[in-house]
Protein backbone atom coordinates (compact mmCIF):
# COMPACT_ATOMS: atom_id res chain seq x y z
CA UNK A 1 0.00 0.00 0.00
CA UNK A 2 2.67 2.82 1.17
CA UNK A 3 4.43 1.78 -2.33
CA UNK A 4 1.49 2.19 -3.98
CA UNK A 5 1.28 5.86 -2.68
CA UNK A 6 4.68 6.60 -2.79
CA UNK A 7 5.59 5.52 -6.43
CA UNK A 8 2.23 8.31 -7.16
CA UNK A 9 3.63 10.91 -5.06
CA UNK A 10 7.12 10.70 -6.78
CA UNK A 11 5.96 10.39 -9.75
CA UNK A 12 4.07 13.54 -9.25
CA UNK A 13 7.20 15.68 -8.75
CA UNK A 14 7.99 14.26 -12.57
CA UNK A 15 8.25 11.43 -14.38
CA UNK A 16 10.64 9.32 -14.03
CA UNK A 17 12.19 5.61 -15.09
CA UNK A 18 11.99 2.65 -12.91
CA UNK A 19 15.71 3.41 -11.41
CA UNK A 20 14.86 7.10 -10.67
CA UNK A 21 12.08 6.07 -8.36
CA UNK A 22 13.45 3.23 -6.10
CA UNK A 23 16.51 5.53 -6.07
CA UNK A 24 13.93 8.77 -4.81
CA UNK A 25 12.55 5.86 -2.33
CA UNK A 26 15.97 4.73 -1.37
CA UNK A 27 16.93 8.58 -0.25
CA UNK A 28 13.37 9.65 1.04
CA UNK A 29 11.52 7.21 2.16
CA UNK A 30 13.04 4.06 2.73
CA UNK A 31 13.80 4.46 6.57
CA UNK A 32 16.47 2.12 6.32
CA UNK A 33 14.42 -0.47 4.41
CA UNK A 34 15.46 -0.30 0.15
CA UNK A 35 12.40 -1.29 -1.73
CA UNK A 36 13.74 -4.14 -4.36
CA UNK A 37 13.30 -3.30 -7.77
CA UNK A 38 11.15 -6.61 -8.74
CA UNK A 39 8.70 -4.66 -6.13
CA UNK A 40 9.13 -1.13 -8.07
CA UNK A 41 8.34 -2.37 -11.24
CA UNK A 42 5.39 -5.16 -9.77
CA UNK A 43 4.08 -1.43 -8.72
CA UNK A 44 4.00 0.55 -11.57
CA UNK A 45 2.73 -2.27 -13.63
CA UNK A 46 0.13 -2.33 -11.08
CA UNK A 47 -0.39 1.35 -11.81
CA UNK A 48 -0.59 1.01 -15.07
CA UNK A 49 -3.34 -0.85 -15.09
CA UNK A 50 -5.50 0.65 -12.79
CA UNK A 51 -4.76 3.77 -15.36
CA UNK A 52 -3.22 5.44 -12.45
CA UNK A 53 0.33 5.98 -14.22
CA UNK A 54 0.90 6.15 -17.98
CA UNK A 55 4.18 5.33 -20.00
CA UNK A 56 5.52 8.37 -21.58
CA UNK A 57 7.64 8.27 -24.66
CA UNK A 58 11.46 8.37 -23.96
CA UNK A 59 13.30 11.28 -24.99
CA UNK A 60 16.83 10.24 -23.75
CA UNK A 61 18.80 9.83 -26.53
CA UNK A 62 21.97 9.18 -24.33
CA UNK A 63 21.66 5.48 -27.03
CA UNK A 64 21.51 3.03 -24.21
CA UNK A 65 19.15 0.34 -24.03
CA UNK A 66 15.33 1.41 -24.44
CA UNK A 67 13.99 2.49 -21.37
CA UNK A 68 10.52 2.87 -19.77
CA UNK A 69 9.56 6.10 -18.63
CA UNK A 70 6.32 6.83 -16.07
CA UNK A 71 4.42 9.38 -15.58
CA UNK A 72 1.29 10.22 -13.01
CA UNK A 73 -2.15 10.39 -14.83
CA UNK A 74 -5.00 12.63 -13.64
CA UNK A 75 -6.82 10.01 -12.20
CA UNK A 76 -3.27 9.34 -10.37
CA UNK A 77 -2.68 12.63 -9.27
CA UNK A 78 -6.54 12.55 -7.66
CA UNK A 79 -6.32 9.30 -6.13
CA UNK A 80 -2.75 10.42 -4.32
CA UNK A 81 -4.27 13.67 -2.93
CA UNK A 82 -7.32 11.77 -1.65
CA UNK A 83 -4.82 9.67 0.42
CA UNK A 84 -3.07 12.65 1.29
CA UNK A 85 -5.76 15.03 2.41
CA UNK A 86 -7.04 11.40 4.82
CA UNK A 87 -6.35 11.18 8.61
CA UNK A 88 -5.52 7.85 9.43
CA UNK A 89 -7.08 6.25 11.99
CA UNK A 90 -5.64 7.04 15.46
CA UNK A 91 -3.06 4.03 16.27
CA UNK A 92 0.41 3.74 17.95
CA UNK A 93 3.06 3.37 15.61
CA UNK A 94 1.99 5.68 12.94
CA UNK A 95 5.11 7.26 12.32
CA UNK A 96 6.18 5.42 9.24
CA UNK A 97 2.67 6.47 7.46
CA UNK A 98 2.55 10.24 9.09
CA UNK A 99 6.25 10.56 7.68
CA UNK A 100 5.56 9.02 4.20
CA UNK A 101 2.02 11.51 3.68
CA UNK A 102 4.12 14.97 4.42
CA UNK A 103 7.58 13.88 2.51
CA UNK A 104 5.02 12.91 -0.50
CA UNK A 105 2.96 16.06 -0.30
CA UNK A 106 6.02 18.23 -0.16
CA UNK A 107 7.40 16.67 -2.79
CA UNK A 108 4.58 17.25 -4.82
CA UNK A 109 1.58 19.67 -5.00
CA UNK A 110 0.15 17.77 -2.22
CA UNK A 111 -0.67 20.36 1.10
CA UNK A 112 1.22 18.91 4.00
CA UNK A 113 -0.59 20.95 6.09
CA UNK A 114 -4.16 19.52 5.46
CA UNK A 115 -3.60 16.19 5.90
CA UNK A 116 -1.51 17.25 9.28
CA UNK A 117 -4.47 19.31 10.06
CA UNK A 118 -6.75 16.16 9.28
CA UNK A 119 -4.67 14.26 11.41
CA UNK A 120 -4.22 16.47 14.43
CA UNK A 121 -8.29 16.41 14.73
CA UNK A 122 -8.40 12.60 14.50
CA UNK A 123 -5.76 12.13 16.94
CA UNK A 124 -7.66 14.93 19.20
CA UNK A 125 -10.84 12.95 18.70
CA UNK A 126 -9.39 9.66 19.66
CA UNK A 127 -7.30 11.39 22.66
CA UNK A 128 -10.87 13.30 23.62
CA UNK A 129 -12.37 9.73 23.88
CA UNK A 130 -9.70 8.00 25.97
CA UNK A 131 -9.78 11.52 28.59
CA UNK A 132 -13.49 10.83 28.92
CA UNK A 133 -12.65 7.18 29.73
CA UNK A 134 -10.11 7.75 32.04
CA UNK A 135 -12.47 10.38 34.29
CA UNK A 136 -14.01 7.34 37.07
CA UNK A 137 -12.11 4.58 35.83
CA UNK A 138 -10.29 2.06 37.77
CA UNK A 139 -6.55 2.86 38.85
CA UNK A 140 -5.68 -0.38 36.49
CA UNK A 141 -7.89 0.94 33.73
CA UNK A 142 -6.38 4.67 34.05
CA UNK A 143 -2.76 3.23 33.73
CA UNK A 144 -3.51 1.81 30.57
CA UNK A 145 -5.62 5.57 29.20
CA UNK A 146 -2.61 6.87 30.14
CA UNK A 147 0.07 4.85 28.27
CA UNK A 148 -2.46 5.36 25.41
CA UNK A 149 -3.04 9.03 25.97
CA UNK A 150 0.94 10.02 26.18
CA UNK A 151 1.34 8.01 22.72
CA UNK A 152 -0.95 10.08 21.48
CA UNK A 153 0.33 13.03 22.86
CA UNK A 154 3.82 12.29 21.27
CA UNK A 155 2.56 12.11 17.46
CA UNK A 156 0.68 15.25 18.35
CA UNK A 157 3.64 16.74 19.28
CA UNK A 158 5.41 15.43 15.74
CA UNK A 159 2.54 16.66 13.95
CA UNK A 160 2.78 20.62 15.83
CA UNK A 161 6.47 20.42 15.19
CA UNK A 162 6.46 19.66 11.61
CA UNK A 163 3.77 21.55 10.81
CA UNK A 164 5.89 24.57 12.10
CA UNK A 165 9.21 23.28 10.41
CA UNK A 166 7.39 22.73 6.94
CA UNK A 167 8.79 25.96 4.94
CA UNK A 168 12.39 24.88 6.18
CA UNK A 169 11.72 21.02 5.07
CA UNK A 170 10.20 22.17 1.63
CA UNK A 171 13.30 24.47 0.98
CA UNK A 172 15.62 21.45 1.72
CA UNK A 173 13.69 18.83 -0.46
CA UNK A 174 13.35 21.29 -3.71
CA UNK A 175 17.08 22.27 -3.52
CA UNK B 1 -27.29 25.52 21.80
CA UNK B 2 -27.19 29.09 21.73
CA UNK B 3 -23.75 31.06 20.81
CA UNK B 4 -22.67 32.81 23.97
CA UNK B 5 -19.51 34.28 22.36
CA UNK B 6 -18.36 35.04 19.03
CA UNK B 7 -16.38 37.00 16.67
CA UNK B 8 -16.74 38.21 13.43
CA UNK B 9 -13.47 38.83 11.06
CA UNK B 10 -11.24 39.98 13.76
CA UNK B 11 -8.20 41.87 12.64
CA UNK B 12 -5.21 42.72 15.48
CA UNK B 13 -1.81 44.40 15.00
CA UNK B 14 0.67 44.90 17.45
CA UNK B 15 2.95 48.03 15.43
CA UNK B 16 3.29 46.54 12.49
CA UNK B 17 3.19 42.95 12.69
CA UNK B 18 -0.30 41.28 12.59
CA UNK B 19 -1.29 39.14 15.31
CA UNK B 20 -5.02 38.32 14.01
CA UNK B 21 -5.70 38.25 10.51
CA UNK B 22 -9.82 38.02 10.02
CA UNK B 23 -11.11 35.44 13.06
CA UNK B 24 -14.18 34.13 12.70
CA UNK B 25 -15.28 32.29 15.49
CA UNK B 26 -18.36 31.55 17.80
CA UNK B 27 -18.82 29.38 21.57
CA UNK B 28 -22.04 27.70 22.48
CA UNK B 29 -23.46 27.99 26.29
CA UNK B 30 -21.77 25.81 27.96
CA UNK B 31 -19.59 24.33 25.59
CA UNK B 32 -15.70 23.87 26.01
CA UNK B 33 -13.47 25.00 23.35
CA UNK B 34 -9.52 24.96 23.20
CA UNK B 35 -7.27 27.30 21.16
CA UNK B 36 -4.11 25.72 19.84
CA UNK B 37 -1.26 26.70 18.08
CA UNK B 38 2.32 27.60 18.10
CA UNK B 39 4.16 30.63 20.18
CA UNK B 40 3.32 33.24 18.49
CA UNK B 41 0.06 32.28 16.16
CA UNK B 42 -1.61 35.09 17.92
CA UNK B 43 -3.95 32.05 19.73
CA UNK B 44 -3.72 34.02 23.31
CA UNK B 45 -4.38 37.66 21.54
CA UNK B 46 -7.72 36.15 20.30
CA UNK B 47 -8.83 35.01 23.92
CA UNK B 48 -7.61 38.34 25.20
CA UNK B 49 -10.36 40.07 22.17
CA UNK B 50 -12.79 37.51 23.10
CA UNK B 51 -12.21 38.47 26.98
CA UNK B 52 -12.36 42.02 26.28
CA UNK B 53 -8.91 42.23 27.75
CA UNK B 54 -7.78 44.33 24.40
CA UNK B 55 -9.76 45.56 22.14
CA UNK B 56 -9.65 44.49 18.30
CA UNK B 57 -8.48 46.48 15.30
CA UNK B 58 -11.73 45.76 13.54
CA UNK B 59 -13.97 43.25 13.39
CA UNK B 60 -16.61 42.34 16.04
CA UNK B 61 -16.81 40.58 19.72
CA UNK B 62 -20.59 39.62 20.59
CA UNK B 63 -21.31 38.69 23.98
CA UNK B 64 -24.80 37.22 25.03
CA UNK B 65 -26.05 39.02 21.54
CA UNK B 66 -24.23 42.76 22.47
CA UNK B 67 -21.23 43.92 21.01
CA UNK B 68 -18.51 44.33 23.20
CA UNK B 69 -15.74 45.15 21.46
CA UNK B 70 -16.77 49.02 21.23
CA UNK B 71 -17.65 49.40 25.11
CA UNK B 72 -15.41 51.84 26.74
CA UNK B 73 -12.69 50.76 29.48
CA UNK B 74 -15.15 51.04 32.03
CA UNK B 75 -18.01 48.65 30.78
CA UNK B 76 -15.58 46.37 29.49
CA UNK B 77 -14.23 45.90 33.41
CA UNK B 78 -17.61 45.24 34.45
CA UNK B 79 -18.31 42.95 32.30
CA UNK B 80 -14.92 40.96 33.08
CA UNK B 81 -15.75 41.29 36.73
CA UNK B 82 -19.23 40.12 36.57
CA UNK B 83 -19.99 37.58 33.65
CA UNK B 84 -16.27 36.37 32.95
CA UNK B 85 -13.85 34.35 34.92
CA UNK B 86 -10.27 34.10 34.50
CA UNK B 87 -7.86 30.99 35.15
CA UNK B 88 -4.45 32.35 33.79
CA UNK B 89 -1.00 30.09 34.40
CA UNK B 90 1.11 32.68 36.70
CA UNK B 91 0.19 35.29 39.33
CA UNK B 92 -3.29 35.86 39.70
CA UNK B 93 -3.74 35.21 43.37
CA UNK B 94 -2.94 39.06 45.77
CA UNK B 95 0.29 37.31 47.39
CA UNK B 96 -0.77 38.97 50.52
CA UNK B 97 -4.15 37.50 50.52
CA UNK B 98 -5.06 34.36 52.20
CA UNK B 99 -6.77 31.98 49.82
CA UNK B 100 -10.12 33.04 51.44
CA UNK B 101 -10.04 36.83 51.05
CA UNK B 102 -8.33 36.09 47.33
CA UNK B 103 -11.40 33.73 46.55
CA UNK B 104 -13.93 36.74 48.01
CA UNK B 105 -12.73 39.46 46.62
CA UNK B 106 -13.96 39.72 43.14
CA UNK B 107 -17.32 39.45 45.30
CA UNK B 108 -16.93 41.91 47.47
CA UNK B 109 -15.49 44.44 44.69
CA UNK B 110 -18.94 43.02 42.43
CA UNK B 111 -20.93 44.70 45.71
CA UNK B 112 -21.46 41.52 47.36
CA UNK B 113 -21.88 41.87 51.12
CA UNK B 114 -19.01 40.92 53.51
CA UNK B 115 -20.63 37.84 55.58
CA UNK B 116 -22.03 36.43 51.71
CA UNK B 117 -19.39 37.07 49.99
CA UNK B 118 -17.15 34.98 52.38
CA UNK B 119 -19.54 32.15 52.62
CA UNK B 120 -19.52 31.73 48.97
CA UNK B 121 -15.98 31.75 49.19
CA UNK B 122 -15.62 29.41 51.41
CA UNK B 123 -17.83 26.73 49.77
CA UNK B 124 -16.04 27.41 46.37
CA UNK B 125 -12.72 26.26 48.35
CA UNK B 126 -14.41 23.48 49.79
CA UNK B 127 -16.04 22.43 46.23
CA UNK B 128 -12.26 22.67 44.64
CA UNK B 129 -11.26 20.36 47.10
CA UNK B 130 -9.62 22.86 49.66
CA UNK B 131 -10.14 22.00 53.37
CA UNK B 132 -10.62 24.12 56.25
CA UNK B 133 -6.42 24.32 56.50
CA UNK B 134 -5.88 25.64 53.75
CA UNK B 135 -8.38 28.68 53.96
CA UNK B 136 -6.10 30.83 55.75
CA UNK B 137 -2.34 30.17 53.87
CA UNK B 138 -1.44 32.66 51.67
CA UNK B 139 -0.80 31.41 48.26
CA UNK B 140 3.11 31.66 48.50
CA UNK B 141 2.76 28.39 50.88
CA UNK B 142 0.29 26.34 48.94
CA UNK B 143 1.40 23.85 46.41
CA UNK B 144 1.04 24.73 42.33
CA UNK B 145 -1.39 22.57 42.53
CA UNK B 146 -3.68 23.61 45.38
CA UNK B 147 -2.58 27.77 44.22
CA UNK B 148 -4.63 26.87 40.66
CA UNK B 149 -7.37 25.47 43.01
CA UNK B 150 -7.72 28.75 44.68
CA UNK B 151 -8.01 30.57 41.38
CA UNK B 152 -10.49 28.09 39.54
CA UNK B 153 -12.59 28.93 43.33
CA UNK B 154 -12.08 32.50 42.43
CA UNK B 155 -13.17 32.29 38.75
CA UNK B 156 -16.40 30.44 39.04
CA UNK B 157 -17.38 32.25 42.33
CA UNK B 158 -18.77 34.86 40.52
CA UNK B 159 -20.58 32.60 38.49
CA UNK B 160 -19.55 33.47 35.16
CA UNK B 161 -21.10 33.05 31.30
CA UNK B 162 -17.65 31.96 30.33
CA UNK B 163 -14.73 31.01 32.00
CA UNK B 164 -11.06 32.22 30.14
CA UNK B 165 -8.45 30.04 30.88
CA UNK B 166 -4.83 30.78 28.97
CA UNK B 167 -2.61 27.51 29.70
CA UNK B 168 -3.60 26.45 32.72
CA UNK B 169 -1.94 23.59 33.70
CA UNK B 170 1.50 25.39 32.36
CA UNK B 171 3.18 24.99 35.70
CA UNK B 172 1.98 22.10 36.98
CA UNK B 173 3.48 18.13 36.42
CA UNK B 174 0.79 15.48 34.69
CA UNK B 175 -0.85 14.21 37.90
CA UNK B 176 -1.45 17.86 38.74
CA UNK B 177 -2.48 18.59 35.42
CA UNK B 178 -5.30 16.09 34.86
CA UNK B 179 -6.94 16.83 38.58
CA UNK B 180 -7.29 20.21 37.83
CA UNK B 181 -8.53 19.62 34.39
CA UNK B 182 -11.15 17.50 35.82
CA UNK B 183 -11.77 19.94 38.55
CA UNK B 184 -12.13 23.15 36.10
CA UNK B 185 -14.35 21.18 33.57
CA UNK B 186 -16.28 19.47 35.85
CA UNK B 187 -17.42 22.67 37.89
CA UNK B 188 -18.14 24.37 35.02
CA UNK B 189 -20.15 21.80 33.27
CA UNK B 190 -22.46 21.35 36.51
CA UNK B 191 -22.43 25.70 36.09
CA UNK B 192 -23.19 25.20 32.35
CA UNK B 193 -19.90 27.83 32.24
CA UNK B 194 -18.44 27.78 28.45
CA UNK B 195 -15.07 27.83 28.85
CA UNK B 196 -12.34 29.11 26.32
CA UNK B 197 -9.21 27.94 26.86
CA UNK B 198 -5.83 28.27 25.33
CA UNK B 199 -3.43 25.20 25.73
CA UNK B 200 -0.11 24.12 23.55
CA UNK B 201 -0.79 21.12 25.38
CA UNK B 202 -2.96 18.15 23.28
CA UNK B 203 -3.58 15.89 26.68
CA UNK B 204 -5.14 19.43 27.69
CA UNK B 205 -7.08 20.13 24.91
CA UNK B 206 -8.54 16.75 24.84
CA UNK B 207 -10.92 17.97 27.44
CA UNK B 208 -12.53 20.41 25.48
CA UNK B 209 -15.52 19.63 22.96
CA UNK B 210 -13.83 21.11 20.30
CA UNK B 211 -10.80 23.07 19.37
CA UNK B 212 -9.78 25.03 16.60
CA UNK B 213 -6.00 25.57 15.40
CA UNK B 214 -4.34 29.42 14.99
CA UNK B 215 -2.01 29.50 12.11
CA UNK B 216 -0.26 32.87 11.24
CA UNK B 217 -3.56 34.54 12.94
CA UNK B 218 -6.19 32.46 11.04
CA UNK B 219 -7.92 29.42 11.97
CA UNK B 220 -6.68 26.77 10.29
CA UNK B 221 -9.33 25.67 7.46
CA UNK B 222 -10.19 29.59 7.56
CA UNK B 223 -7.18 30.09 5.84
CA UNK B 224 -6.82 32.14 2.45
CA UNK B 225 -4.96 29.38 0.18
CA UNK B 226 -2.74 30.78 -2.06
Amino acid sequence: MSATYAMLGLLEGQPSYGYELKKAYDHLLAMGKPLAFGQVYATLARLRRDGLVSEVPDTDSSGGPERTKYAITAAGTATLHEWLAQAEPSAPHLQATMYLKVVLALHGQGEPNRYLDAQRRAHLARMRELTHQRIGASIDQVLILDHAIFHLEADLRWIELTSSRLTQLKGELHR
Amino acid sequence: MNAIIECHDLHKAYGTTPALAGVSLSIDTGEVLAIMGPSGSGKSTLLHCLAGIITPDSGQVIYDGQRIDCLGDDKRSVLRRTAFGFVFQFGQLVPELTALDNVALPLLLGGVKRREGYDRATQWLMRVGLDNDHHHQLPGHLSGGQAQRVTIARAMAVEPAVLFADEPTGALDSLASQQIMELLVGVAQQAQTSIVMVTHEPSIAAYADREVVVRDGRLAGQEVRA
